[in-house]
C-alpha cells in the first residue's frame, strides 16, 4: 500500500523517472542495456519512488506558545493544526510523525501510518503543556540530524527566537533535501497590539518586565513585527520553504482547508 | 506687559495656577497592570524612541494647559492697550500740535468740498476731543511753515477761531519744515498748562520736579492734516530727518488725498510775434491722474475773451495749444489763458502780459552808395530790414526802412523816424550833427556801423559816441579772422540766444575800453578783445555802435543766416517795435532795467489786489538803472508805472509754481519706512474719521475678549492634541495576504 503523496525519492519503482550514469557499486540489474547498445555507455535507469510519504510535524511547545487572547492559545492552535495535518496524512496511507520541541526535543513520535499511532500523538499533544524557554534552532538542527530519510517537515511555531538561527535550522532541513513547511502561528493581540493603557509587560519565557504606554509604542511595535515576519518570509522564500503566517483568530479548519487546497494547486 | 495695562490687576494672581499642570505632570505615576506577553523583544526595541516622544507630547500638553490657565488669568485682569504711548494713562492731559496743509493743491474739490475745508473741519473736530487743561498749537504747512498759533494754548476757542481764519495759500508744499517745527513744539509741551497753573495762586508752590513729572505724563500728539502730495514728502524722505528724530510724540498723518485724482493745468505760456501787432500764444497744458480731460482753452486780452481753441490732453505729457490773435496798436496787453475749470481751479489760468512796440520807421544813411546794388554799403542791411519787399497780406512790416545816401541826409527831416542807422558815414558836421543830437534828445535812437570811410578823429568829437575810436584792427588779407566774443549777461539783446558763431571778421575799428562814457556799456566784444557793440545814451535816446561794417567788406557776417534776425532784434530793441510776453513764477523777483538816463521817477507796481508798491530807487550799474520787485506773492496780473524804456515796464503776470499741480500721493508705507517703527500713524481721511480714530487711541483697546478667544483656541488645540496623543495609532493592524484569501473564501468568518 502506498500513500497518495508524491515521495521526494527517486529509486526503485515502476514509474520511470530518468537516467543516471553508472558508478561503481551500482546494481548491475538496473543497467539500461538498450542505451548501452545504442551509445556504448553505461546508464542506470531511475524510477519515481511511490513509497509512503513520511511527514514530520514539529510543534513548538515553548512557554510563549501558551499566550492566548481569545480562548485559544497559540499552542492549542498549533495542536489543532498538527492533529488535522497528521490525520490527513495518515488517512491518505502516508506516515506521520510528531516532534514536540522547546529548548530541546521534548517528545518524538516516529512516522507511522496507523490510527493507533495518531491517537498516541494526539494524547501527547493534549498532555503536554507549553513551558520552558525556546531554542527553536537547536531543536531544528537536532531533528535535521535525527531524520535520515527525506520527508515532509512541517514546523508549527511562533518562531520567537533568534530569526537568523531559526532560518539556519530550517535551511538545515533543506540541505537534507526535505520538503519544509513553516506555519508561523501568531495571536491576534500579537499582530494588532490593541493595548491602550499603561501596563507592565512580562516576557512569558524570560520573565523580564517592561512598563510602557502601549498606545505610544503601537506604531513602532507594528513596524518591528512586520520586519520580523518579513525576514522569515524572505528567508523562507530564498530557501524554497513554504511559509505561512496564521492568526489564531482564523478557525483552524478554515485555514487547513485553504492551505491544503493551495498545496494541491502547487503540486 | 506687552504695552498692555490690566484694569483688574488682582486677577493676575491667577497666573500662579499655571503651576498646577506642572505639579500634576510631576506627580503623574500611572498604576500599571501586568500583562504576560510573548513579543516583549519588539517592545524593548522601540521603547527608547517612544519614551522620548511620549515625554515630548506630555510636555507639550502641559505647556498648552499652562497657556490656557495663564490666558484665562490674564484675560480676567482685563488688559487694555493704549496706542503709541504706553507710559501715559488714558486720562493724561494732551498736548496737541495740529499742522494744517494749506498748499493750493488742498483746494482740490472732492464731492463738492475742498480738501482744505475737510481738513479744517477735521482739525476743529480734533479740538473738540480736548478737555480743559489740554493744550494745542497750530501750524500751517505750505512751502514754509507758517505758525497760526506758534505757542501752546489752553484756550481752545482761540484755536478754533484761528482755524476758521486759516486760508488756502497759493504755494506748494514742503512737509519738512512743518514737521521739524511741530516736533520742536511738542518738546515744549506743558508750557500752556504750566502757565495756567502758575496763574492760580494756590498752586504757585509747585516745584520743578513735579512739573517734570507732569510733562512726562502728558500725551503728545502731532496731527498732520494733508493731501499727502509726493512733492511735499520728497524733502523729508531725502533729508532722513524722521529716521533719527527723538520725540515722545505720536505723529498722526491724516490724508485727504485720493489716489489717481485727475487734474489739468497750464504749465507755461510762450509768446511770439507772428506779424505786426499780432502774436501767437503757445500754452503747455498738462493732465495728471485718471481720465483725460479735454475742453477749451481761452485767451482773454484785457479781460475780454478773444480766441478759443479745443484741446484734448493726454495724461502724463504736456500738450501744446497755440492761439493766435491780433492785438492792436502798441502798448501792453493783460492776457489770461484759461482752460476749462476742473476740481482744482486755481491752476487752470496762466497770467501774462504782451507788450507790442510801436511800428518803427528807420532811416538808413549809406556812406558808400553804389549804382550796383550789391556793392552798396547798405545792400545787406536794407534787405534785412525789408525782407518781404512790399507790404504783404498780413499788413505793413513792423519796420519801415528808408535808405538814403549820406549826401541826402541834410535834406531829410528826422521827426518821422524812430531810428537812424549810419553806415560807413565819413563824418557829420555842423547842422547835420546838431540835427542828430536833437533827434537823440527827443528820444530817437542812432545805430552806427563803421567802415573804411569812417573818420575816427571826427567821430570822436561826437558827444553821443559812447566810446573813443582809435584805428582799424585786424588783417585786411583775411588770413586771420576773429568772431563774436563775450556778451553782457542779462541784456535784453541776448535773451533770445541767437547763434552768431558762424560770423567771421577780419577788420574792425579799435576802441579804447577805458574811454567808455559814464552812461555807456560794452554789450558785446570780439574774440580779439575789441568791443563789438557799445550802447550809450544821449538825451532820451539810445546810441548803439557796431565797430565793423554793415556790408561784407570787413566780415562775412551780412552773408550769414543769423544776420537778418540779429538786425531785427537790434532794431526792435532800439525802437521797441517787437511783441514780448512777460510772466513770472510766484516768489520770482522781477527785474527792471534801463539805461540810467531813462530813470526819472520811482517805479510803482500795482499787485492783483490793487495794492500800490513803490520800488526803492534803482541801483546804477555800468550805465544802467536796475531794481527788483520781490513781492510776487499772489498769482495774477501786475501793473507797472515806469519809463517805457524799462524792461517789464508795461506790467507782468505772476503764476503758480505748478509742481504742486501734479497731484500724486506719496505711499504711506514709504514714509513709515523712513521713520522709527510706531512713530507715524496714517489715517485715510476720506474713508475714516480721524476724530474717532484719535478718541479710540486715547481710550485704549480692550484685549481681554481677544485673550479669551485665544484661550478657547488653545483649549481646542489641547483637546485635539490630547485626543491625537491618546488615540490608537492605526486600526486594523497588519495586513496578511493569506488572511485576505481566507476572508474572501469564508465571508462569514472574521
Amino acid at each position: 500500500m502506498t500513500g497518495s503523496h508524491r515521495s521526494p525519492y527517486k529509486g526503485l519503482s515502476t514509474e520511470f523517472a530518468d537516467h543516471r550514469q553508472y558508478v561503481k557499486g551500482d546494481d548491475l540489474k538496473r543497467l539500461d542495456w538498450r542505451v548501452y547498445a545504442r551509445t556504448e555507455r553505461y546508464y542506470i535507469k531511475r524510477y519515481e519512488e511511490s513509497t509512503n510519504l513520511k511527514a514530520y510535524i514539529l510543534v513548538d511547545s515553548s512557554a510563549s506558545m501558551a499566550y492566548r487572547s481569545n480562548g485559544v492559545s497559540k499552542y492549542d492552535y498549533a495542536c489543532h493544526l498538527a492533529a488535522g495535518l497528521a490525520y490527513v496524512v495518515i488517512k491518505q496511507a502516508d506516515c506521520a510523525g510528531l516532534v514536540l520541541f522547546g529548548e530541546k526535543i521534548e517528545d518524538y513520535f516516529p512516522p507511522r501510518s496507523s490510527l493507533t499511532h495518531l491517537r498516541a500523538m494526539l494524547d501527547a499533544l493534549a498532555r503536554y503543556k507549553p513551558q520552558k524557554k525556546t531554542n527553536t534552532a537547536a531543536a531544528l538542527h537536532g531533528m535535521a540530524e535525527l531524520i535520515k530519510r527525506r520527508g515532509l517537515i512541517i514546523v508549527i511555531s511562533d518562531l520567537m527566537d533568534d530569526p537568523e538561527q531559526v532560518v539556519k535550522g530550517l535551511a538545515h532541513f533543506r540541505q537534507k533535501r526535505h520538503d519544509v513547511v513553516v506555519l508561523h502561528v501568531l495571536d491576534d493581540h500579537e499582530l494588532n497590539f490593541p493595548f491602550e493603557k499603561v501596563a507592565t509587560f512580562r516576557d512569558m519565557e524570560s520573565g523580564e518586565k517592561i512598563r510602557i504606554a502601549p498606545k505610544d509604542l503601537k506604531e513602532d511595535y507594528g513596524k518591528e513585527l512586520e520586519a520580523f515576519i518579513a525576514h522569515y518570509k524572505r528567508a523562507c522564500y530564498e530557501n524554497n520553504i513554504d511559509y505561512v503566517t496564521i492568526n489564531t483568530r482564523t478557525p483552524h479548519a478554515t485555514f487547513l482547508s485553504a492551505y491544503l487546497s493551495r498545496r494541491e494547486k502547487v503540486r | 506687559m506687552f504695552g498692555l495695562t490690566p484694569l483688574a490687576p488682582w486677577f493676575l494672581w491667577g497666573l500662579a495656577a499655571v503651576s498646577v499642570p506642572v505639579v500634576i505632570h510631576m506627580l503623574q505615576s500611572p498604576t500599571a497592570k501586568i500583562i504576560d506577553f510573548p513579543c516583549i523583544r519588539f517592545l524593548k526595541a522601540c521603547q527608547k524612541k517612544a519614551v522620548r516622544r511620549t515625554r515630548l507630547k506630555n510636555i507639550l500638553l502641559m505647556l498648552l494647559r499652562m497657556a490656557i490657565i495663564a490666558l484665562i488669568a490674564f484675560g480676567m485682569a482685563k488688559p487694555q492697550r493704549f496706542e503709541e504711548q504706553t507710559d501715559v494713562l488714558p486720562d493724561a492731559p494732551v498736548s496737541m500740535v495740529i499742522v494744517l496743509d494749506n498748499s493750493y493743491s488742498m483746494g482740490y474739490v472732492d464731492k463738492g468740498r475742498s480738501r482744505f475745508e475737510q481738513a479744517r473741519e477735521a482739525a476743529i473736530g480734533l479740538l473738540g476731543t480736548l478737555k480743559p487743561g489740554d493744550e494745542v498749537a497750530l501750524l500751517l504747512m505750505n512751502e514754509q511753515c507758517e505758525p497760526l498759533l506758534p505757542e501752546f494754548t489752553a484756550d481752545h476757542e482761540r484755536a478754533k477761531a484761528a482755524l476758521h481764519g486759516a486760508k488756502l495759500s497759493v504755494l506748494g508744499t514742503n512737509a519738512d519744515p512743518a514737521l521739524r517745527e511741530a516736533i520742536r513744539l511738542a518738546a515744549r509741551a506743558g508750557t500752556a498748562a504750566h502757565a495756567a497753573e502758575t496763574r492760580n495762586p494756590k498752586s504757585e508752590i509747585r516745584n520743578e520736579e513735579k512739573q517734570g513729572q507732569e510733562k512726562q505724563r502728558r500725551r503728545l500728539e502731532i496731527h498732520l492734516l494733508t493731501d499727502l502730495q509726493a512733492s511735499a514728502w520728497e524733502p523729508v524722505l531725502k533729508s532722513g530727518y524722521l529716521k533719527n528724530v527723538d520725540t515722545k510724540a505720536t505723529i498722526c498723518v491724516t490724508s485727504f488725498g485720493r489716489k489717481g485724482s485727475a487734474n489739468c493745468f497750464v504749465e507755461s505760456v510762450g509768446v511770439a510775434g507772428t506779424g505786426p501787432e499780432q502774436c501767437s500764444v503757445t500754452a503747455q497744458v498738462w493732465a495728471v491722474g485718471a481720465g483725460s480731460p479735454g475742453g477749451v482753452a481761452t485767451l482773454s486780452v484785457n479781460d475780454k475773451p478773444v480766441v478759443q481753441e479745443t484741446l484734448a490732453v493726454r495724461p502724463g505729457a504736456p500738450t501744446p495749444v497755440t492761439l493766435t490773435t491780433r492785438l492792436g496798436p502798441s502798448g501792453t496787453y493783460r492776457c489770461v489763458l484759461s482752460i476749462q475749470e476742473d476740481a482744482l481751479p486755481v491752476d487752470d489760468q496762466h497770467f501774462f502780459t504782451v507788450k507790442v512796440g510801436e511800428r518803427s520807421k528807420v532811416l538808413v544813411v549809406d556812406g558808400d552808395p553804389s549804382a550796383i546794388g550789391p556793392l552798396a554799403e547798405t545792400f545787406y542791411l536794407g534787405n534785412a530790414l525789408n525782407p518781404g519787399g512790399a507790404a504783404g497780406a498780413e499788413g505793413p512790416a513792423p519796420v519801415e526802412a528808408r535808405i538814403v545816401a549820406a549826401a541826402e541826409f541834410p535834406a531829410i527831416k528826422l521827426d518821422d523816424f524812430r531810428t537812424v542807422v549810419l553806415c560807413n558815414v565819413a563824418a557829420l558836421d555842423g547842422a547835420d550833427l546838431v540835427k542828430l543830437e536833437g533827434f537823440l534828445r527827443e528820444g530817437g535812437c542812432v545805430w552806427i556801423f563803421l567802415g573804411a570811410k569812417a573818420n575816427a578823429e571826427r567821430y570822436n568829437q561826437w558827444v553821443f559816441l559812447p566810446i573813443t575810436l582809435t584805428q582799424p584792427v585786424g588783417d585786411a588779407s583775411k588770413k586771420q579772422t576773429f568772431e563774436f566774443g563775450e556778451t553782457r549777461e542779462g541784456h535784453a539783446l541776448f535773451k533770445t540766444g541767437l547763434d552768431l558763431r558762424s560770423a567771421r571778421f577780419w577788420l574792425c575799428w579799435g576802441s579804447d575800453r577805458a574811454s567808455v562814457k559814464r552812461d555807456a556799456a560794452i554789450l558785446q566784444s570780439f574774440s580779439n578783445g575789441q568791443p563789438a557793440l557799445v550802447e550809450g545814451a544821449f538825451g532820451k535816446g539810445k546810441v548803439l555802435l557796431f565797430t565793423s561794417t554793415a556790408d561784407a567788406d570787413w566780415s562775412n557776417f551780412p552773408l550769414r543766416r543769423a544776420f537778418l534776425p540779429w538786425v531785427h532784434q537790434v532794431v526792435y530793441y532800439l525802437s521797441g517795435a517787437d511783441v514780448r510776453g512777460s510772466s513770472f513764477r510766484l516768489k520770482e523777483p522781477v527785474r527792471f532795467q534801463a539805461l540810467s538816463t531813462h530813470y526819472k521817477e520811482r517805479i510803482v507796481v500795482t499787485d492783483p489786489a490793487g495794492k500800490r508798491i513803490v520800488l526803492p530807487p534803482p541801483q546804477l550799474k555800468g550805465g544802467y538803472a536796475e531794481c527788483e520787485f520781490r513781492e510776487t506773492d499772489a498769482p495774477g496780473l501786475y501793473q507797472v508805472a515806469a519809463d517805457p524804456a524799462f524792461s517789464n515796464s508795461g506790467g507782468f503776470g505772476v503764476n503758480l509754481n505748478v509742481q504742486e499741480s501734479v497731484i500724486t500721493m506719496e505711499d504711506p508705507d514709504k514714509i513709515a519706512a523712513a521713520a522709527p517703527s510706531g512713530l507715524l500713524k496714517f489715517v485715510e481721511g476720506p474713508k475714516r474719521d480721524v476724530v474717532e480714530e484719535v478718541k479710540k487711541s486715547r481710550e485704549g483697546q480692550d484685549y481681554w475678549p481677544l485673550i479669551f478667544k485665544l484661550a478657547l483656541l488653545v483649549f481646542v488645540i489641547e483637546s485635539l492634541f490630547g485626543n491625537l496623543v491618546s488615540r490608537a495609532a492605526k486600526p486594523g493592524g497588519l495586513k496578511l495576504p493569506l488572511f485576505d484569501v481566507l476572508r474572501r473564501r469564508n465571508p462569514g468568518v472574521s
